[in-house]
């Protein structure tokens, strides 16, 4: 009893404590600085901004700071003491600090305050990156007031697609891949179905994938041919449901859409369930194995480079270019060639996705910008042609050469460095690292060198489908939706790794069927609705660009 | 009798205050050195307390904790509503509660084992030896682990040696496996650890007590049970009270690196559940109401735990 | 008599065999493992997933080493770890003690309180961001100084220490003030010496965390040049957790995936420091203490 009461006193007081605390707190954190910096900033006496010549070749300011933050763990420099970012210092008369961290540290930046000049966010589905408004300048003021030549600079459909409610963009990404990347096709898939060359002339004309019946009976004699090789593998499966969701359903061309614009339930579509049915009777036949249900990502690559599976359905199969060349180097005769694989039962045409509009991460000038207009002219710079070259490929005569086609050849040196001390490479070049505003068109500028994707590559051309319409389309986090859409998503991935694994028909059918009601219970149609209306918001951006294309 | 009680308080107060004052400055230079631990304790731990204010608040990743809008109870009806969220605190509770029914008593055990060696080269290679596991981290120990467990792995080929089975499973894909596979790789890392703070309260044992009652012909099982143990059972109350009170918490780290769509009806912890539900979305306030539930209910736990282990200790507290 | 001790004689002799075998088994629970750990390390991923190196390298490699140093920067890295090893398991070993001291004396005015006070601070915490915060108005941010003074105090520490210190004879304790000694001195010339096993403990508790953490680092340092080891060693087994860089032309520059390997590799290079260190703090608990030399 005693204890107790000792107890409750001192929780008394802790609380006390910590009200008296949160109360002062609260006095503390309500002052406003974001918008004193801005308020007070002029170029007036520095340049007269222009629509034909880029403000850094203007600006003549010298020893400006910025602080950037980028939302990913493992960018790590010395800005100024490579030649990428020295080049930049030099032509942009700044000096720029790199901070990384990951959401709780750019979650301490807001709640205390102090926003760097640019961030950097991974995620445009994030509540940082769809709140921007709160905290970052609209880029088109910024262009029209310090550098109207970022607009030049800045792709039009990209800017649409970045719109928030109030019809301001505040953030550009990088690898952002619009209509006309598509037609031109100048990314290369990234989803293959790749079997081992040597498995391949065994089978020689029995080397048939295209109906499921074909799939099984190949994937059996595989077995019976190459018995210490697993027939069939795929991305892993621990978290997420690897090649065998989306990525199949785009190899079997489901559709994105219905034919009214609206959801279309892609995961229960009948010739993606055939195929997903076939998966399973190749894993009751014992061709696949269960260790693949298992492996997670370190022990997938090294099964792959030592060449373990005979056929993958790979998805993100660029991230394992070294793991496929590794394999290559040690197994001159059993390279990895890509095949058509499996067909749509349905006579459908394959529809790869790739990054698409919303590209990989978003990059801001904060309210707290001490210069917003060399925040501005850094993003100018780097997104123009000249600095899309220098963050890739570098300067000319030091890390690449114009050949005679006026094609891009990096220096016999410079590769040579970058395959046999990587991490000099990178020390001292930094190619490809500052990455934040990189866009896949700078690879056409360039000689493709030959590697162990290349053959994978150009069976891919002309293979993609742009994704646009389903683009971000998961309820907003924090919501009811969003929970009860997690909860869907999970269950998904456990039953159809569950019907892959089915023993017989009965369990397969039941696994989908509780599937399906789980999905109704847990607010599937309020999703679907929820889902409806932001394919409406994603067509309406699309909307606003179709006059050019 | 009552009047009196009622009206002696006042008096007898004071008179207690000016007693402990004097006592208090009759002994300041034993208060002068608790006192700057409680200062260091309420800068670092009590002036940031105010921050679970967000758990009544909707908090996201722009807002200052002031400026986010509150929500009352919300947030905790959210957590309570949720059934995925108690299939979490049942497998919490489950794998939990199994690591310390086999996995507390071990160090003890072990401890003494190494204890009773003779001093020498072998007892501190075994003590050394043991306590390397903690080195790994989960996320190496979790890679290999999926190795072992594979169907080709070294525990198959130990099984199908034997002649158990005849056919390799793969055994983290096995739902009903899982808290096993979690307590044994979790006893087999941290066994070794925890024997240190046995180790360090025996080597404080006079040896004369084994001496005595080597003398009197006492066997090394009665000299275990008789000198040993008594000296332990203050340390032992402690840790038991801090594992108890920790039930709702840790396995994060091998949770995420063990669990797979097959078993995550019985791996999903609360920490993993709030891992995924919280951090990744962004939702700060869902895991702080998650986290001062768990506070609370640890702290109960925690008063619990100490009322039965007094007894143990002769009506003492070892941690008040 | 004599035959109950021989009997006893036969007992104990069985017990120590017993027990000698039993040991012998859980070594070889433990060690096989991390054989496999250690051999793993010098083996070429190839190998590594053939499956075929579990006790002795099929493919011997000292590539994952190289790959570990290759950042010359882990040397400086090194230097910060030791350092802040050092200086703050001393300080934290120290403070506790003293504070334990105060806390273990029945007499002392408000113990109530203060034990209470601290057991709070063992289960809340406002979380990171109002952490941050204090952290920031403390000046500590990307100092030195973020890695010592935060984590000088740990209550459970001071628990532990509590209870080492409640063991002591009162009769030494109260021999010491009939000479004179006042509390500071009776806590360093007999309190410290006596516990030197908790003390080796507590140092090894806080020193091992204290090594490993990279956390503090993470959030409250930006300077690189004050990343100790781990912060390294996290960024290498990061690397190898980021997946998802879908664009070709990026892949070999970017993130060179850091293999099985590399990692294990990397566990091996921040665990053997400690191994070294080990046998220095190992003596004090591994072996009765001289309890006699220090008694009245």
């Amino acid at each position: 009893m005693k204890k107790t009461k000792g107890m409750r006193k001192a929780i008394i007081g802790f609380l006390i404590v910590g009200t008296v605390v949160a109360l002062s707190a609260c006095g503390k954190s309500s002052k406003s600085d974001s918008q004193g910096t801005a308020a007070s900033f002029s170029i007036k006496d520095r340049y007269t901004p222009s629509k034909t010549t880029p403000a850094w070749k203007l600006d003549k300011k010298k020893n400006t700071k910025l602080t950037w933050y980028i939302n990913a763990d493992w960018l790590k420099l010395n800005f100024g003491e490579d030649l990428v970012t020295a080049q930049i210092k030099k032509d942009l008369n700044i000096d720029v600090k790199i901070v990384t961290g990951d959401d709780t540290k750019l979650n301490t930046m807001f709640a205390g305050g102090d926003l760097p000049d640019i961030i950097t966010l991974t995620d445009f589905n994030s509540s940082a990156a769809k709140t921007a408004n709160k905290w970052a300048q609209p880029l088109t003021t910024l262009a029209n007031k310090y550098d109207p030549y970022f607009n030049k600079v800045a792709n039009e459909q990209t800017m649409n697609w970045f719109q928030l409610k109030d019809g301001k963009t505040y953030g550009y990404p990088n690898f952002s891949n619009t209509t006309q990347d598509y037609k031109d096709n100048i990314m290369p898939v990234n989803t293959n179905f790749i079997i081992r060359e040597d498995v391949l002339k065994a089978l020689g004309d029995d080397a048939k994938f295209d109906t499921p019946e074909h799939f099984q009976a190949t994937m059996k004699l595989i077995k019976q041919k190459f018995p210490d090789l697993l027939p069939f593998g795929f991305n892993p499966v621990t978290t997420t449901t690897g090649s065998l969701g989306a990525p199949l359903q785009d190899w079997l061309g489901v559709p994105l859409e219905t034919k009214e614009g609206k959801f279309y339930d892609r995961d229960t579509d009948p010739d993606y369930l055939t195929w997903v049915k076939t998966l399973n009777k190749v894993y009751r036949d014992g061709n696949i194995t269960d260790d693949s249900f298992a492996d997670d990502g370190p022990t997938f690559d090294e099964k792959v480079e030592s060449g373990k599976y005979a056929t993958i359905l790979f998805d993100g199969i660029s991230g394992s270019q070294a793991h496929l060349q590794n394999f290559k180097n040690a197994n001159p005769n059993g390279t990895y060639v890509p095949l058509d694989g499996p067909q749509s039962t349905e006579g459908r045409t394959i529809g790869l996705n790739q990054t698409g509009l919303s590209g990989w991460m978003i990059n801001y000038v904060t309210n707290n910008a001490k210069d917003p207009a060399k925040a501005i002219q850094l993003f100018t710079y780097l997104m123009d042609k000249q600095g899309q070259i220098l963050t890739r490929y570098g300067v000319e005569g030091k890390t690449f050469q114009y050949n005679a086609e006026g094609k891009i050849e990096m220096l016999p040196a410079i590769t040579k460095l970058q395959t046999e001390n990587p991490t000099e490479y990178s020390k001292k070049y930094r190619l490809s690292e500052i990455l934040f505003f990189t866009h896949d068109r700078t690879n056409t500028y360039a000689v493709q060198p030959e590697n162990s994707l290349t053959k994978m590559q150009e069976w891919g051309r002309g293979k993609l489908k742009p994704h646009y319409i389903i683009e971000n389309i998961q309820p907003d986090s924090g919501t009811s939706e969003a929970r009860s859409y997690d909860a869907i998503e999970k269950n998904w991935q456990t039953s159809l790794i569950s019907m892959l694994r089915a023993k017989n028909d009965t369990e397969f059918k039941q696994t989908l069927a509780d599937y399906q009601s789980f999905r109704k219970e847990n607010d599937w149609s309020a999703i679907v609705k929820e889902q409806n209306k932001k394919m409406k918001d994603n067509q309406k951006r699309l909307d606003l660009s179709t006059d050019d294309q | 009798m009552k009047s009196e009680r009622v009206k002696r308080p006042a008096k007898m107060w004071k008179q207690k205050f000016t007693e402990k004052a004097l006592k208090f400055m009759a002994q300041w230079r034993l208060q002068g050195m608790v006192l700057p631990g409680i200062a260091f304790m309420f800068i670092f731990t009590y002036i940031p307390i105010y921050g679970v204010i967000i758990a009544f608040k909707h908090y996201t990743i722009t807002d200052t904790i002031a400026g986010a809008p509150w929500v009352g109870l919300d947030n905790f009806k959210v957590i309570l509503g949720d059934r995925y969220f108690m299939e979490a605190v049942v497998n919490t509770l489950g794998i939990s509660l199994l690591k310390l029914a086999v996995g507390f008593f071990i160090p003890v055990i072990l401890a003494i084992m190494i204890f009773e060696l003779k001093d020498g080269p072998f007892k501190k290679i075994v003590q050394t030896i043991s306590y390397l596991p903690h080195f790994l981290s989960w996320i190496i120990l979790g890679g290999m682990l999926i190795s072992w467990l594979s169907t080709s792995g070294l525990l198959n080929q130990l099984l199908l040696g034997i002649g158990l089975i005849k056919q390799g499973n793969n055994h983290l894909l096995a739902a009903n496996q899982y808290w096993l596979i979690a307590v044994l790789s979790d006893v087999w890392k941290e066994a070794g650890w925890g024997t240190i703070l046995y180790l360090a309260t025996m080597a404080k044992i006079d040896p004369t007590y084994y001496e005595a009652a080597r003398i009197d012909g006492a066997t090394k099982w009665t000299q275990i049970t008789q000198i040993t143990l008594p000296f332990l059972t203050p340390i032992i109350s402690l840790n038991l009270i801090l594992n108890v009170s920790n039930l709702l918490g840790s396995n994060l780290d091998q949770t995420l690196v063990l669990m797979n769509s097959q078993n995550s009806a019985k791996s999903e912890v609360i920490n993993s559940y709030v891992y995924r539900m919280g951090l990744t979305q962004g939702d700060f306030s869902y895991a702080t109401a998650v986290g001062l539930g768990i506070s609370l209910i640890s702290m109960v736990l925690l008063l619990i735990t100490n009322t039965v282990t007094k007894k143990m200790n002769d009506g003492e507290s070892v941690i008040f | 008599m004599k035959q109950k001790t021989g009997k006893t004689v036969r007992e104990n002799r069985l017990f120590n065999f017993l027990n000698l075998a039993l040991l012998v088994v859980f070594t070889l629970i433990v060690i096989v493992p991390i054989w496999n750990v250690v051999v793993s390390s010098f083996t070429s991923s190839t190998a590594l997933a053939d499956g075929h190196s579990i006790f002795w390298s099929q493919d011997f490699t000292l590539q994952n080493y190289q790959k570990v140093f290759a950042d010359t920067s882990i040397w400086r890295a090194f230097g910060i770890s030791i350092a802040k090893t050092v200086v703050g398991a001393f300080t934290h070993v120290l403070f506790c003690a003293m504070v334990a001291y105060g806390l273990s004396k029945k007499h002392l005015v408000g113990r109530g309180f203060y034990t209470r006070f601290g057991v709070i601070t063992l289960y809340f915490g406002g979380g990171m961001i109002p952490y941050y915060l204090l952290i920031r108005s403390l000046g500590l941010l990307d100092s030195f100084w973020v890695y010592i003074i935060p984590g000088m105090l740990s209550y459970y520490d001071v628990i532990i220490l509590m209870n080492f210190f409640r063991d002591v004879p009162a009769s030494l304790e109260e021999s010491a003030k009939i000479d004179g000694a006042s509390d500071w001195t009776i806590f360093t010339k007999i309190f410290l010496p006596l516990s030197k096993p908790a003390l080796a403990t507590i140092t090894l508790f806080n020193g091992v965390a204290q090594w490993n953490d990279f956390m503090t680092a993470k959030m409250f340092i930006t300077n690189q040049n004050l990343y100790p080891l781990q912060m390294k060693i996290y960024e290498i087994i990061v690397q190898s957790q980021t997946k998802g860089f879908d664009n070709a032309a990026l892949t070999n520059s970017v993130v060179q995936s850091s293999s099985k390997g590399v990692q294990l590799a990397t566990i091996i290079v921040t665990t053997v420091p400690i191994l070294v260190i080990y046998p220095l703090l190992q003596r004090y608990f591994i072996s009765g203490m001289m309890v006699g030399a220090v008694k009245e």
